[in-house]
């Protein structure tokens, strides 16, 4: 049996929806807390990990809005287990290493998470779809003053919340938020953005995929100090930056379909006729092909209704998913799930109408394409 | 006009920063300009709006080798001050060492910090916006008589609970970048101070004690 079971279904999550959720996929607000008189997990030998967590795990699952969720320690996780919550951005890969003395708890409705004796004794995230900073801080901000009167979490008025790693210092937020921007990339202005956005004390990286490569056109923008600013002004900062980025991303998908719609539609036709066609297909492919579905969606290629199924496949075709889902091995190989995603795209995509430039009326009949 | 930088080539690119009451301006060549990542205008249009931000980045270029957090304490440089804290101490309650933070950049348990509290400093310098807490503190926290810590320049204490940002705040931020937009500097200027102004009466969030 799999922790998938008591997750939210798939077509559930799938129909999720925030506000500019074309754009922004995701909001996150994560806090780091830690107890006073305990060594932080990472330098804490197993006896005081141990004491950590079990004064913690109670508490987090005594908090108002965490009661009747899941709380899980990680030892009794299968590997395939971790990995789900890792896809669904429900745990961080760190955490999904550990085993005896880490734990999780998660709300009902998916969208608080606390994870005891991560690289601090807490970390508390509140996740949302679309563009909800506010409102994820509003929510974590809420469970955190409840555990405060549970607990005591180590404070000085000097360093504010004290953490592992200086890094998370001071207010110990973490405020993020995941984009997708197709338009950007295809226009080559995304390294612009990224530096634009590094010069304010913010990162931009790519969500998926190593170094400077980003999969799926996904990234993930988020702060990097602090210390010496309030939670509300990181939270605001972060909202107007990832506006600016917003806008600049429509401006670049109207001024591609504007000049370009030959090679906007080129894109999606061809990631349709691969994903609908192939035998064979990596994850790192379907990303990059599925990203351009959602862009085909967006700008009316297909029908609106086609988001949910997209937002579905991206889902289940990352590896533990897609092996959780529709296979009955204990594990499969590198090629064996390669082979088994192309046989669920083909499947999902079989009744899908495909891309019609003629949804857009007299622009996409004319279409010179100017490459 | 030649570059600032290189002093060589002819300045193509020129920037504006508003320092106190202060216009500042910086001319570079293109390829210094490349150099120091300040070519592209999508970049300045995001500046823009956050007008603390591109001061940062004007005073990272004017103040090379700094992380220019605060461009009004140019260039103190960071190395002679770490060589001094690096006296080999070690945390009483988790044995974490002096050494071993230095290595790791991690710090052991909650003591720690007051450990190695000093040479601590200078690597939050370079690493967040200040080097004192701003933001929430924890109830009945805020005014706790002597506190351990050491509490010297200590200028404005901690904030309590984080205070929203007020709306008319985002207007003189829009009016700050529209100005800054039509180069007209000196109604910037102006703007800027009444930011300051009602982020020092409270209004803002690092107010609450003052
Ligand atoms: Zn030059
Ligand atoms: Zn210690």
């Amino acid at each position: 049996m799999s922790i998938l079971e008591h997750l939210a279904p798939v077509s559930e999550v799938s129909h999720r929806t925030g506000p500019h959720d074309k754009i922004v996929l995701s909001s996150r607000v994560r806090l780091a807390r830690n107890l006073p008189r305990l060594p932080f997990p990472g330098h804490a030998k197993r006896g005081d990990r141990m004491k950590a967590y079990e004064e913690l795990m109670p508490v987090v699952q005594g908090l108002g809005p965490l009661q009747g969720g899941m709380a899980e320690p990680m030892e009794r996780l299968s590997n395939l287990d971790k990995q789900l919550l890792v896809e669904r951005h429900i745990v961080s890969r760190e955490h999904a290493a550990k085993g005896t003395g880490s734990g999780f708890v998660l709300n009902r409705e998916e969208s608080l998470c606390v994870m005891v004796n991560e690289e601090d004794h807490l970390r508390m995230q509140s996740l949302r779809p679309g563009l909800q900073l506010a409102a994820a801080w509003a929510a974590i901000d809420a469970l955190d003053t409840e555990l405060q009167a549970e607990v005591d979490v180590a404070f000085s008025p000097r360093y504010g919340f004290l953490t592992a790693c200086p890094t998370n210092l001071g207010t110990g937020i973490r405020v993020s938020a995941m984009l997708h921007l197709p338009g950007l990339v295809l226009a080559e202005q995304v390294g612009q953005i990224i530096q634009a956005v590094g010069k304010l004390g913010l990162a931009v990286r790519g969500l998926y995929g190593e170094g400077t490569e980003a999969l799926g056109n996904l990234f993930q923008v988020s702060n990097q100090m602090t210390l010496g600013e309030s939670e509300p002004e990181i939270v605001e900062k972060l909202s107007k930056v990832i506006l600016q980025i917003l806008e600049h991303e429509e401006n670049a998908r109207k001024s591609l379909l504007g000049k370009k719609p030959r090679t906007l539609f080129n894109h999606v036709g061809r990631a349709y006729g691969i994903l609908a066609n192939s035998h064979t297909i990596s994850s790192k492919e379907t990303l990059n092909l599925l990203s351009l579905m959602w862009l085909g969606v967006d700008i009316g290629l297909l029908p609106p209704e086609t988001r949910a199924l997209v937002n579905e496949l991206f889902l289940v075709t990352q590896p533990a998913h897609l092996q959780c889902l529709f296979s009955n091995k204990e594990k499969l190989g590198a090629e064996e799930r390669d082979v088994l995603r192309s046989d669920v795209l083909r499947d999902r995509l079989a009744r899908l109408e495909r891309p019609d430039h003629r949804r857009l009326g007299p622009l996409g009949t004319e279409g010179p394409g100017s490459d | 006009m030649e570059c600032q930088v290189c002093k060589q080539r002819e300045a193509t690119v020129h920037l504006t920063q508003i320092v106190d009451d202060d216009t500042r301006s910086l001319d570079l060549c293109e390829g210094c300009a490349k150099q120091k990542g300040v070519s592209d205008p999508v970049g300045f249009a995001l500046g823009d709006l956050l007008q603390d931000d591109i001061t940062s980045v004007l005073g990272a270029i004017m103040a090379p080798g700094k992380g220019a957090k605060d461009p009004k304490e140019p260039g103190e440089p960071k190395e002679p001050r770490e060589a001094k804290d690096a006296k080999g101490g070690q945390c009483g309650r988790c044995g974490m060492s002096h050494a071993e933070f230095k290595k790791t950049g991690r710090l052991g348990c909650s003591e720690c910090y007051r450990v190695f509290g000093e040479a601590l400093d200078s690597v939050l310098k370079g690493m967040h916006k200040g080097v004192r807490h701003v933001g929430k503190v924890p109830a009945g926290k805020a005014q706790e008589p002597g506190a351990p810590e050491p509490v010297a320049e200590a200028k404005d204490q901690p904030a309590g609970v984080p205070t929203p940002i007020p709306p008319d705040m985002e207007q003189l931020a829009r009016d700050l970048a529209e100005a800054v937009g039509r180069e007209d500097f000196e109604a910037a200027a102006k703007i800027r101070d009444a930011i300051r102004a009602a982020k020092k009466s409270g209004t803002g969030a690092k107010g609450g004690a003052a």
